[in-house]
């Protein structure tokens, strides 16, 4: 499909530039300045294309194109422009990620930026130790992670959480943890009870909050400093993101929101609505190789797109936590 | 030849210039692309090289048409741009494999274990992953003598205590992770800590913070000095701010300049925190507060040992008080009124305007006076609950009752205070107002 774009594209532009050099020289006998400007010009313009040429050549034999290597995505590479994130100072950081659709991937964000911070990220000259709250869900069922430690938890205490709830957290080798709750067993008056937990002994706490309960979201919002939007590059996130954008803007609370586009590729669009809906954004590029995050995270991926646009993100977001000089970054 | 001919060719020349210049595929986010490319973000101006048969003939055909597609300007300019983002994929691939993430990610795949992986960590002399968080479990007391117990506790903090001045690190707020254990540590060592005795060193420096900044050494306030001049003051005051907040409060140096001097290119940062750093060493600020920071190439920190501070005092003298849930020694009361007294006040006053003139507040230092106020805050809450409770236990309501009016006036939220204080009106006969307190906190009947 794309080759016959660009054979269509190159045929067009021929086509004209025949038609207009067949055009020239037939009005070029009623048109003297045309016949005076054509013989003046064209001895320039050969000279000029001969040295374009010969230029083009010496450059295609002087350096030649480095091509993917193995494992690097063959895909056209997408414009990712630099992440214009709120960023967290408070310590610890408490970031809360709301999805904006079904499957739009804040599960993998939230625990990828969690290994990226465990992984390479610094305070005070020793890793930090983030730990992530993330739904059950397929992802997490593949890796084993299982939500009924806490949720029998919750059933046994039910209007307190106590410091000894962090031994339900599986430590992940990255040195990150990762507490698995299941739906609806986390409530607002829950979620602030065990952030405060959480807080004391964790250096970075991201909960990927579950959509539907709006008492739960709003509680995930008012114990984090900064609340990611993960939407896709769909209309479904387009309208979903109204409401919020509505809210932040009435309340003024936009600076404290930021809209993750994922799996942004180079041949989708991303609906202007989108784009209008947040000043803060961050982009996530589609990656052909990412494969389940949670058994390899793309952020130890080389060659992960994703993984190099979380690292980024995670440098803006907690720039005090994460690392300044990344064999990801740039 | 005939004249149409002629023109035709001549017209044909100009066409094939401006094609050759002219780009044939959309252009959009081209300084973007470049951008990226220039910084190693992209790989490729537009699509990657698709992989080519052996054909060689083809293969130029191939370029050709890509020449043509994007016209040469372009094609150069592209091409020059992606040798330079290969040289910085190569050079970071090159880096990759002794980084701690490609490590992880060999363990993670099992071509090594978590020993080896620990063991390949040291040995490049990188930090070993954060080990999985441990709730602190809390000892019961054994079954002997107050007195003996607390004799054991006071000799085994004085055990293992470091030497040299322990001033500021017990008093700071520890890390996360260790916030348990440092709570477990800092408890019931009797007395305060002497804050005169360490004073007789000349070096020693005196910090106060509350309602006006001193920096008094050897009897020499250095705060009018360093107060004259703003951005300076933002320096001293922003690493300072950081020591108390963060065990050795290094504070790195990219981040500063970010916050010192938003918004600006990151060598102009640079530059700007450089030289006022070269002003602060060289000229402008006296030896007293420069020989206490400590800069390199990638942080920043200011040296805290021998110095009194109040808000550290503060807190300790809050933790003390809290730990005796009741009756205090005489000596620990007056040791409380009096830090009440020198803490009367705001903690930095003037912060904001010195903040305003630095970076025009745009930064998130305001974020951490504004966390060392609300802690010195709740630290005299906490000393005045802890007061008020003392003189409840000697049956000196009246005393108590000020004391937690204007406890509860700054933190309203505190039942466990609006509970002494109903207590206190209780005991004086104030029944309305106490029916009241009960009222306003909801308390039990």
């Amino acid at each position: 499909m794309l080759t016959g774009n660009r054979t269509i594209r190159l045929a067009a532009a021929l086509t004209i530039g025949i038609a207009l050099a067949i055009a020239a020289a037939v009005s070029s006998d009623r048109i003297p300045v045309l016949d005076d400007l054509l013989a003046s010009s064209w001895v320039p313009a050969v000279i000029l294309s001969v040295l374009l040429v010969g230029a083009a050549v010496g450059i295609a034999l002087v350096l030649p194109r480095s091509r993917p290597t193995s494992g690097e995505s063959t895909g056209p590479e997408p414009v990712i422009a630099r992440p214009t994130i709120p960023e967290v100072r408070r310590k610890p950081a408490i970031i809360s990620i709301h999805g904006l659709e079904a499957q739009a991937g804040c599960t993998s964000l939230a625990f990828n930026l969690a290994v990226e911070l465990a992984a390479a990220g610094l305070v005070d000259g020793r890793r930090p130790r983030p730990i992530c709250v993330v739904r059950a869900g397929p992802l997490s069922s593949t890796v084993g992670l299982d939500p009924k430690p806490f949720t029998d938890y919750c059933r046994s205490h039910m209007a307190a959480v106590g410091d000894e709830v962090i031994e339900l957290a599986e430590r992940h080798p990255s040195g990150c943890e990762v507490l698995c709750v299941a739906d609806g067993v986390l409530d607002g008056h829950r979620l602030r009870l065990l952030s405060s937990v959480l807080r004391r002994f964790y250096d970075v706490v991201i909960l990927d909050c579950p959509p539907g309960d709006r008492w739960l979201i709003d509680s995930a919002f008012d114990a984090s400093e900064v609340s990611l939007l993960v939407g896709l590059p769909s209309d479904e996130s387009a309208k979903a993101v109204l409401p919020w954008s509505d809210s932040s803007w009435r309340y003024g609370l936009d600076a404290r929101f930021g809209l993750i586009v994922n799996r942004v590729s180079a041949r989708t669009s991303i609906p202007e609505l989108l784009l209008a809906a947040f000043a803060n954004l961050a982009l996530i590029p589609e990656d052909a190789a990412a494969g389940n995050a949670l058994e390899l995270p793309w952020v130890l991926r080389p060659e992960s797109r994703a993984g190099r646009a979380i690292t980024e993100l995670a440098a803006r977001l907690v720039p005090d936590v994460a690392a300044k000089e990344s064999s990801h970054a740039a | 030849m005939p004249h149409e001919l002629i023109a035709g060719l001549e017209a044909s020349a100009v066409v094939l210039l401006v094609l050759l210049l002219v780009p044939k595929l959309g252009v959009d986010h081209l300084r973007a692309r470049f951008s990226d490319l220039h910084s190693g973000r992209r790989r490729w101006l537009f699509d990657p090289l698709l992989p080519r048969g052996d054909k060689r003939a083809w293969n130029v055909a191939l370029d050709a048409v890509d020449v043509f597609e994007q016209g040469v300007p372009l094609y150069v300019a592209g091409r020059l741009a992606e040798q330079r983002s290969a040289q910085l994929y190569l050079e970071r691939q090159g880096r990759w494999g002794d980084s701690p993430k490609a490590l992880l990610a060999a363990h993670l795949k099992g071509a090594i274990n978590e020993a080896e992986l620990h063991g390949q960590l040291k040995s490049r002399e990188l930090p070993l992953p954060a080990t999985k968080a441990v709730a602190a479990k809390v000892e019961a007391r054994p079954l002997i003598s107050v007195k003996w117990w607390l004799e054991r506790q006071a000799m085994a903090h004085a055990m293992a205590k470091p030497n040299g001045d322990g001033l500021g690190k017990r008093a700071r707020v520890g890390p996360p992770g260790e916030g348990t254990k440092d709570e477990n540590e800092a408890e019931d060592t009797e007395e305060a800590e002497s804050a005169t005795a360490p004073r007789a060193d000349p070096t020693y420096l005196r910090i106060r913070t509350f309602g006006r900044i001193e920096l008094l050494q050897a009897g020499l306030d250095h705060a009018p000095e360093l107060l004259r001049k703003k951005v300076l003051a933002f320096i001293w005051l922003y690493l300072f701010v950081r020591g108390l907040l963060e065990p050795e409060g290094r504070v790195d140096r990219g981040a500063f300049c970010e916050e010192f001097a938003p918004g600006l290119s990151p060598e102009r940062q640079r530059k700007r925190v450089r030289d006022r750093l070269d002003d602060m060493f060289n000229r402008d600020l006296p030896t007293a507060l420069t020989s206490r920071l400590i800069t390199d190439r990638t942080q920043l920190r200011l040296d805290l040992a021998k110095c009194s501070i109040d808000i550290v005092r503060l807190q300790e003298i809050a933790r003390h008080c809290g730990a005796k849930q009741g009756m205090l020694s005489s000596d620990l009361a007056a040791e409380a009124n009096r830090v009440l007294d020198e803490t009367e006040g705001e903690f930095l006053p003037g912060w904001e305007e010195i903040e305003t003139e630095t970076n025009g507040g745009r930064g998130g230092a305001a974020e951490y006076v504004r966390t060392l106020r609300q802690v010195a805050d709740t630290a005299r809450v906490d000393i005045m609950g802890a007061l008020a409770a003392n003189h409840l236990a000697r049956q000196e309501p009246r005393k108590a009752i000020p004391l937690l009016e204007q406890a509860l006036e700054r933190q309203p939220e505190r039942e466990d205070l609006a509970r002494r204080l109903r207590a206190a009106y209780l005991e004086t006969g104030q029944h309305l107002r106490a029916i009241e307190i009960q009222k306003d906190h909801a308390l039990d009947a």
